[in-house]
């Protein structure tokens, strides 16, 4: 048995050895080819491990002069996908979409595309990218790249401006420094495993690829107290928007800007983007009679006026071809701090044409109107000056005292700053210090933009622009307990941009003013546009802004006010009731209409108190002129008596027995004739009504708000009666 | 049931010195494929693999004491009781990865059991009907009909792979039967058609997926291809003499499918280079030529019988598994014996390995 099943097997299983030997030789066979004779693997191999994914660079910070951050970059989680490597992208898409709350479809869209390397969401939340990392999906991955966020919010925003999701910087800071924030995109190397999950990535020093960093010169207490105040005032003045500009005279230092409304840069998304311009930087405007200061300037400098020279502004108006210049009342004669003190446009273009075109607009020119500050701000204005060639007469009149150009927020308050720097006019600075990247803080340079005046001058017209803060000037709101300020006040209108004329119901009210005066450590412009709450001037509404503002500014620099600011001193004077001119001018305005609808000819003209020196109707167009005055200064002395004619039509109330020194005017308008009577009577206000007195109140003049007192308690009102007879 | 002193004296320390080296670089190697984080890591995966060792040396021991002789008695029961198992496994088992055949909530895999159980029963057959003495196609019929059984019923579990393995193994005894080629020329047209049918009606679509892509594998290189491609890099990057223990990024980012089974081999090659795999494949084949001397020096024909069974079992799954990692053959799930983790596998090679023992053991006893 034995035997034959060996004896015959033998050669057989030579043959099973055969066929195992010959089937393994061809294997090692193999083996040995794919080891050797196979250079690509190794090439194919390190190609699906090695990757590159590119990664923005880290912006640098921007912090304030106190390095307290404004502008951040940390690291924020993108869902990426490898699309080779996905293994079953519809439900990869689904699950994908479920946690990034995206349409499954577009993702799967994505995840099938050709490239290597897609991202499917950007700057996800951290729960969604902890949810994506549990699920564990091949070629799905989470990769951390640089998200900006400003930890201050809406603060400053429109300066610090924002960059966008690729790091790009868009606005303000961010888009003036952008090159020197931004890094150039990483470009990683990095090792994968078959899932595409990211093993490591060369190690970059983070400072290496970061940008540089920032230091503004804003003051984020500052900045904060400043937006808070502006805001307050935004609403209290119902006013569109404002800006306050506060500047370090000596260096030109931008300590803090406030601009309303603001926008947070977080989500700049949900802003159109003009809504996130700065207005100080880009919104150019008329500056109103905070120019006159830069004219007496100019006139001080080329010593065709000398602080004691006497101005006659006659009348109160003066005419040039083409246009009669008033003032709201007529002043007589006045010095130049009159013309200040009172904002006197006669003055003004007395000063003007006493000084010359040519040498008013060389001094426009270096205060540096007319052209940016050089600041670099993105889309900064350059405002508008014409060349005083191109100069009719009335052009000039008007440049006199702010009218027919355009100024931005910070052109004027550097402007307003030289005059607090012995003349010289600075750049504005903004950035306080760069860091490059593993480097140390260097300081940036402070640049003198040139001198606007001689230090004498600027002293000198200091000294004229504090008694505009005096108890008697336009800017007495502004005034500080124990510390002296130097400012001016302006009202400009606003040029209707459709009918090309000017608004007589729409101003910004303007306040330019230093503090200290003897010494100035701050410069602050206060602009608020279209205020349309009771007052609406720069006196009224930007004055005492500016003295909020100062005050906190001051204290910060060890200049201590008492806690409030000294409280509007309210005299009745001259001074006091100009204030609120261009409401009554509306007022009258509507009141004149309202007369020549009924009849075209009765002039209206109000009934005074015999010594009550009031203001004329400001559309009187033919007036006989009156002697000029020739009283000596101060202009607080009462003016002549001008002339004026009863209008038969004017009935006058009964004064009620209780008189206060002075009163605010009410607002009458909607009220019937007997209402309006009453709350006048509370108040100790004639009333003199235009017109029959039938119908509710649609005109009134004071102006609702405005302070009158003594001789002056007198309003007018009309009715609406043509329209009920209609 | 008591063994022989003789038995003790002839132990076969070759064998055991062989399957000794084996499983040993299947460790060192399977190590390195699980240190990449493939199921809780390389500690776990080697102490489960030597505690399969352990268990696989106890059944191997169990295997080599009972004598052979009685298994030719009890073969038709030990077939039985194998075919009962795969038919259980269609009513009771798991499906995983496509195929329902495993028992015991995955744990045991009866085609594996099958394998041996055929070859006893074909060594039972071929003992009492000498391969030599078989001149025509048609006395093949009762062997063909004894291995269509269990490869039927693996079939129809849909596990293709283990199917064509056990139906190798049975054709590990065609060499030794006397049939003239021209017959040899009519199978082969048989063959193909029988191919062609199960290409049509019997492969399911990620099967007929496989094939094409190891025809092409540029076909689709992201699908089933990219097994294969991965494989193929990855012996590529080892070169001559691999790039070390640990070191190969194809095995450790996981770039190679299923590394610590089917395409453990492509680790070797890739962290041991040729050399590794030539030295694996050379045991390999020592161990086989050992098996096949044991057959030709067992002192009876169901002894000679069951070693050359019992090699085919190895040498299959071993060969088709190496083929497969080197690109010559598709991407069919088969381990490679003594060296892939993996308990039925390895409880598989261990009674084969265990019976071996028992055959050669017993060379000299009568």
């Amino acid at each position: 048995m034995r035997s034959q099943a060996t004896g015959s097997a033998a050669t057989r299983v030579t043959a099973i050895r055969l066929v195992l030997l010959l089937v393994l030789g061809v294997l090692a066979a193999r083996a040995g080819q794919l080891s050797t004779v196979n250079p690509d693997a190794v090439d194919q191999g390190n190609r699906q491990i090695h990757t590159r994914i590119k990664i923005p660079g880290a912006r640098g910070l921007i912090v304030d002069r106190a390095h307290r951050a404004l502008a951040i970059s940390v690291d924020a989680p993108s869902v990426y996908a490898f699309p080779q490597l996905v293994k079953n992208p519809p439900k990869a898409a689904q699950a994908l979409g479920e946690i990034l709350s995206i349409d499954p479809a577009s993702l799967e869209k994505r995840i099938a595309s050709r490239s290597r390397f897609t991202y499917l969401g950007r700057w996800v939340e951290p729960e969604q990218a902890e949810a994506i990392r549990a699920l564990d999906l091949p070629g799905i991955g989470i990769e951390y790249e640089p998200r900006r966020t400003y930890p201050t919010g809406s603060m400053a925003g429109p300066i610090v401006g924002f960059a966008d999701i690729d790091g790009k910087g868009v606005r303000g800071v961010e888009q003036m420094m952008d090159r020197w924030l931004s890094a150039e995109p990483r470009t990683v190397a990095v090792e994968r495993d078959a899932r595409g999950r990211v093993l490591s990535s060369d190690s970059v020093d983070p400072r290496k690829t970061a940008g540089g960093d920032i230091a503004l010169t804003i003051d984020a207490g500052l900045q904060a107290h400043a937006e808070a105040l502006l805001a307050e005032a935004v609403v209290e003045s119902q006013a569109l928007g404002g800006v306050v500009v506060c500047i370090e005279p000596a260096t030109g230092d931008i300590l803090s800007l406030a601009e309303a409304p603001g926008f947070d840069p977080n989500h700049f998304r949900n802003v159109p983007y003009p809504e996130t311009r700065s207005r100080a930087f880009v919104d150019a405007m008329e500056p109103g009679s905070t120019f006159k200061a830069f004219l007496v300037a100019a006139a001080l400098e080329a010593e065709v006026i000398q602080p004691d020279t006497a101005i006659d502004t006659g009348e109160g108006w003066v005419r040039v071809p083409g246009k009669t210049i008033r003032d709201h009342h007529p002043y007589g004669v006045i010095d130049p701090a009159g013309v200040l003190r009172f904002s006197s446009n006669v003055g003004a273009v007395w000063i003007a044409q006493r000084l010359g075109a040519s040498a008013q607009h060389a001094s426009l020119l270096r205060f540096g109107f007319s052209r940016n500050t050089g600041s670099g701000f993105p889309q900064e204005s350059n405002g508008i000056l014409r060349d005083w060639r191109a100069w009719k007469p009335v052009d000039q009149a008007t440049v006199a005292f702010g009218q027919g150009l355009n100024v931005t927020p910070i052109q004027l308050a550097m402007a307003v700053a030289a005059l607090g720097n012995d003349g010289v006019r600075m750049q504005p600075r903004l950035v306080a210090a760069q860091r490059a990247p593993r480097g140390d803080w260097e300081i940036q340079p402070i640049r003198e933009a040139g001198r606007a005046i001689r230090p004498e001058t600027s002293r000198t017209l200091l000294k004229m622009m504090e008694s505009v803060v005096s108890s008697e000037g336009t800017g007495r709101h502004a005034a500080l307990a124990g510390v002296r300020v130097a400012g001016k006040t302006g009202t400009a209108q606003v040029l209707d941009q459709k009918t090309g004329a000017y608004s007589q119901n729409r101003y910004i009210a303007w306040f330019a003013g230093l503090a200290p005066a003897e010494n100035p450590r701050i410069a602050i412009v206060v602009a608020l546009d279209q205020p349309m709450g009771k007052h609406h001037t720069g006196g009224a509404v930007a004055a005492p802004l500016f003295a909020k503002v100062a005050t906190a500014q001051l204290a910060h620099q060890g200049i201590v006010t008492k806690p409030e600011p000294i409280p509007a001193i309210k005299v009745p004077t001259w001074v006091a009731v100009q204030e609120k001119i261009d409401a009554r001018k509306q007022a009258e305005k509507e009141a004149n209409l309202a007369r020549s609808r009924r009849t075209a000819n009765q002039p209206l003209q109000l009934a005074r108190g015999e010594s009550a020196p009031r203001a004329l109707p400001a559309r009187r167009r033919v007036q006989a002129p009156t002697p000029a005055r020739t009283a000596s200064l101060p202009a607080v002395a009462a003016p002549p008596p001008t002339r004026r004619r009863l209008d038969p039509t004017v009935n006058t109330s009964a004064t009620s027995p209780v008189q206060f020194a002075t009163v605010l005017v009410p607002d009458f308008r909607g009220q019937n004739l007997k209402d309006a009577r009453k709350i006048a009577g509370q108040e100790s206000l004639q009333v003199h009504i235009h017109g029959s007195g039938n119908g509710r109140v649609v005109g009134q003049a004071p102006a609702a708000g405005t302070i009158v007192g003594g001789d002056d308690r007198v309003v007018i009102l009309s009715f609406s009666i043509h329209q009920e007879e209609g | 049931m008591l063994v022989d002193r003789r038995s003790i004296q002839n132990f076969d320390w070759v064998l055991l010195g062989l399957v000794s080296v084996l499983l040993l670089l299947g460790v060192i190697n399977l190590a390195s494929a699980a240190a990449a984080g493939v199921e809780g890591g390389m500690a776990d995966i080697v102490r489960r693999q030597a505690s399969l060792i352990g268990f696989g040396a106890v059944v191997a021991t169990v295997a080599a004491f009972i004598d052979y002789r009685h298994m030719e008695r009890f073969a038709p029961f030990i077939f039985g009781a194998a075919l009962f198992l795969l038919a259980l496994t269609l009513v009771v088992g798991t499906v995983t990865r496509g195929a329902q055949a495993w028992l015991f909530k995955g744990s045991l895999q009866p085609s594996e059991i099958a394998k041996i159980a055929l070859v006893i029963a074909l060594a039972k057959y071929f003992h009492q009907r000498p391969p030599q003495t078989i001149t025509q196609l048609r006395d093949l019929l009762t062997p063909l009909l004894i291995t269509a059984l269990p490869v039927g019923l693996i079939i129809l579990q849909r596990d293709m792979g283990v199917a064509l393995l056990t139906l190798l193994v049975a054709l590990t005894y065609l060499p030794l039967v006397h049939i003239p080629l021209r017959a040899w020329a009519g199978v082969a047209v048989v063959g193909l058609a029988g191919l062609a049918a199960l290409w049509s009606f019997g492969l399911k679509a990620y099967q007929q997926s496989r094939i094409l892509d190891f025809l092409d594998p540029s076909r689709d290189p992201l699908a089933s291809g990219y097994q294969a491609m991965q494989s193929r890099i990855a012996v590529g990057s080892g070169g001559l003499l691999g790039t070390g223990w640990q070191e190969g990024t194809q095995t450790q980012l996981r770039f190679l499918p299923t590394q610590h089974t089917d395409f453990v081999f492509s680790v070797l090659a890739e962290e041991w280079g040729f050399l590794g795999s030539t030295v694996v494949l050379l045991v390999f084949v020592a161990l086989l030529l050992w098996g096949l001397w044991i057959a030709r020096n067992s002192k009876d024909g169901f002894g000679a019988m069951l070693a050359v069974g019992l090699v085919g079992t190895l040498f299959w799954p071993a060969a088709i598994n190496v083929a497969m990692v080197l690109g010559l053959a598709p991407v069919i799930g088969v381990p490679l014996p003594l060296f892939s983790y993996g308990g039925s596998a390895l409880l598989s090679a261990s009674i084969a390995i265990g019976l071996l023992f028992n055959v050669s053991m017993r060379r000299y006893v009568f």
